[in-house]
């Protein structure tokens, strides 16, 4: 248990409902009064019917947080039947959430440090949040911060015009290049390079693992936000644990999802 | 009706009202504090201990399916040392408070109830690989004076050995509740598998040994595969079923079991609403356990007490006691 924060089932109405491209829509999200704070990286667990194939709830990162004005925003990727009926929500909508769940990115320990994020996928959501947070705080970072999104093609590729907005560097790499340089994230000159201070990875695991050996080749430590498969998101089943070094089994939804790389056996 | 008793026994065990959260989806209870009244629940069953703290089966533990999921996380726990020095205590505590705060909360309102309200009881659910490790186990537990009874676990298909192994033949699961009600002089359940053939045999065997009641069922073994990979999704290739896919296989055999032994029986699987546990209740279940509803709804188990209590008031039934065991 984390204990901090005092979560909660927060009943939010659906105020918009965003398609990004063919596999995306971002749902933005008002509940009837302020939240309490959460970081980027921490989750929710969203109650979607049951269907022929799944009972569970849906665990989402959190994508944007306004705590104060009781505002998130989701980004939801269409991969099964509970994502497929999130993203056919509409204004008005009401969804049934836990909030918020596990522990998030830990920010720099300077506001100056440089700053790689690198995401793929849905992964982006939650790296797009620390942006954010990083960016829009009391004491915005003042460091470099360069953000590389992996897509498989230039159409693929989402929110670079937001991310460039909040003051990052924007690099892209794609499979088929049509934008950025040709192939996955580990052939990216920023990358290879690794010249920050602070490596933070979200996306598929054969993507972050490749991300955390480049930055351990370089000594920069690496953050990495797993997305194992969960039933209850609050650390009482033990379905999603990752082992670490030591062949633990570490429990993602409390302890995770965001783990210093260095510490896992994955 | 002026007031309602939803106090129920199972054999010398007490409970405020007959709900309880099911060993292996309520963690050891504090995890649910921010999403429910503990207090307002007729007892938990905590995760699964084994003498010895155990990493458990590697991921994937966990597959989806109709109406339910299927685990396989093969009995992660902290060991029995652990539960009862460091996570008891705050559980116990959490509930103190809890309970003074209701009772403050009901004299400044509503009269307090006419006769006292037992509190929330803490069951341990004990599993082990051998007869031994069962036994040093239970031990530690008689000396505890937070746990209320023992939920014996012969029956958890996710593990190698002990578990199920013990609790599908008669004679092996006779074997070790006599050992174990030796060593623990409590209320001892047993947790019976439903991967048998006659379930009722079983639990007239652990009755004979000494059980004081028995709950069931525990899930059902079974499989899924990811097409894609041409693999098992389970680490382990097979994994217990739960939720309400499995419902009416257990109220099946709790009304066989009810009708086979002298003892009490608490019922379980499946159950995501109050309309579920008073079916339990009526085919002879005293209690009843809520399990994988809690995923759905981490305030299932409490929504489901006060459904029953909304049901008691609609029908005209002052006892609650008068609903079990009617079919």
């Amino acid at each position: 248990m984390d204990g901090h924060t005092k979560r909660a089932d927060v009943a939010f109405t659906v105020v918009e409902n965003r398609r990004l491209n063919p596999r995306f829509v971002r749902l933005t999200l008002q509940a009837a009064a302020g939240l309490q704070p959460a970081e980027a990286g921490q989750f929710v667990q969203v109650r979607v019917p049951s269907s022929l194939h799944s009972y569970l709830r849906v665990p989402i990162s959190l994508h944007e947080i306004d705590a104060a004005q009781g505002r998130i925003a989701l980004l939801v990727q269409e991969v099964g039947e509970g994502s497929r009926w999130l993203a056919a929500r509409s204004a008005g909508d009401r969804l049934d959430v836990l909030y918020p769940l596990g522990t998030g990115f830990r920010r720099p320990a300077s506001p100056s440090a440089s700053l790689l994020l690198v995401g793929g996928g849905c992964g982006l959501a939650p790296l797009y949040g620390l942006l954010k947070q990083l960016k829009q705080g009391d004491a915005p970072h003042s460091g470099r911060i360069a953000f590389l999104t992996g897509a498989r093609t230039a159409a693929d590729l989402l929110l670079q015009a937001e991310i460039a907005a909040l003051g990052a560097e924007v690099h892209a790499c794609t499979e088929d290049g049509s934008a950025g340089e040709k192939g996955l994230v580990t052939v990216h000159p920023v990358l290879q390079a690794c010249a920050f201070d602070q490596v933070y990875t979200c996306g598929p695991t054969p993507m972050m693992k490749a991300v955390a050996a480049a930055a351990q080749a370089h000594h920069v430590p690496c953050q990495v936000s797993l997305e194992n498969k969960m039933a209850c998101g609050i650390g009482a089943c033990l379905c999603c644990v990752t082992p670490d070094k030591d062949r633990h089994h570490r429990c993602v939804c409390t302890e995770g999802p965001v783990f210093d790389a260095d510490i896992l056996g994955w | 009706m002026s007031t309602l008793n939803l106090q129920t026994d199972i054999g010398r065990l007490t409970l405020k009202n007959p709900v309880m959260t099911a060993s292996g989806t309520f963690g050891y209870g504090l995890e649910y504090a921010d999403f429910c009244h503990l207090n307002a629940l007729g007892g938990m069953v905590l995760k699964g201990t084994t003498l010895h703290p155990r990493e458990g089966n590697p991921y994937p533990r966990m597959a989806e399916t109709p109406a339910g999921m299927l685990n396989a996380v093969g009995l992660q726990n902290k060991g029995v040392r652990t539960l009862i020095k460091d996570l008891l205590p705050p559980l116990q505590a959490h509930l103190a408070a809890a309970e003074a705060e209701t009772k403050a909360a009901q004299t400044d309102g509503a009269p307090a109830a006419q006769t006292p309200q037992p509190p929330t009881r803490i069951l341990v659910n004990l599993s082990g690989s051998t007869v031994e490790d069962y036994v040093e186990a239970a031990e530690l537990l008689d000396a505890a004076e937070a746990v209320s009874g023992v939920e014996l676990n012969i029956s958890c298909p996710n593990v190698k050995q002990g578990g199920m192994a013990f609790g599908t033949r008669p004679d092996t699961a006779a074997e070790v509740v006599s050992a174990v009600r030796r060593a623990y002089r409590g209320p001892l359940l047993v947790k019976l598998s439903p991967n048998v053939t006659d379930i009722a045999e079983m639990a007239r065997a652990v009755e004979g040994a000494g059980a004081d009641g028995v709950a069931l069922i525990n899930t059902l073994l079974g499989m899924e595969v990811d097409i894609e990979k041409a693999q098992p999704v389970l680490s382990t290739i097979t994994g217990g079923l739960s939720g309400p896919c499995v419902r009416p296989v257990a109220l099946r055999m709790v009304w066989q079991v009810a009708k086979a032994v002298k003892i009490p029986v608490v019922g379980m699987g499946g159950i995501v609403d109050a309309r579920d546990a008073i079916a339990f209740l009526m085919v002879g279940a005293s209690a009843v356990e809520v399990g994988t509803a809690n995923f759905e709804d981490p305030a299932s188990a409490e929504k489901i007490a006060d459904g029953i209590a909304a049901y008691m008031q609609r029908k005209g039934i002052a006892d609650v006691r008068s609903l079990i065991g009617i079919i």
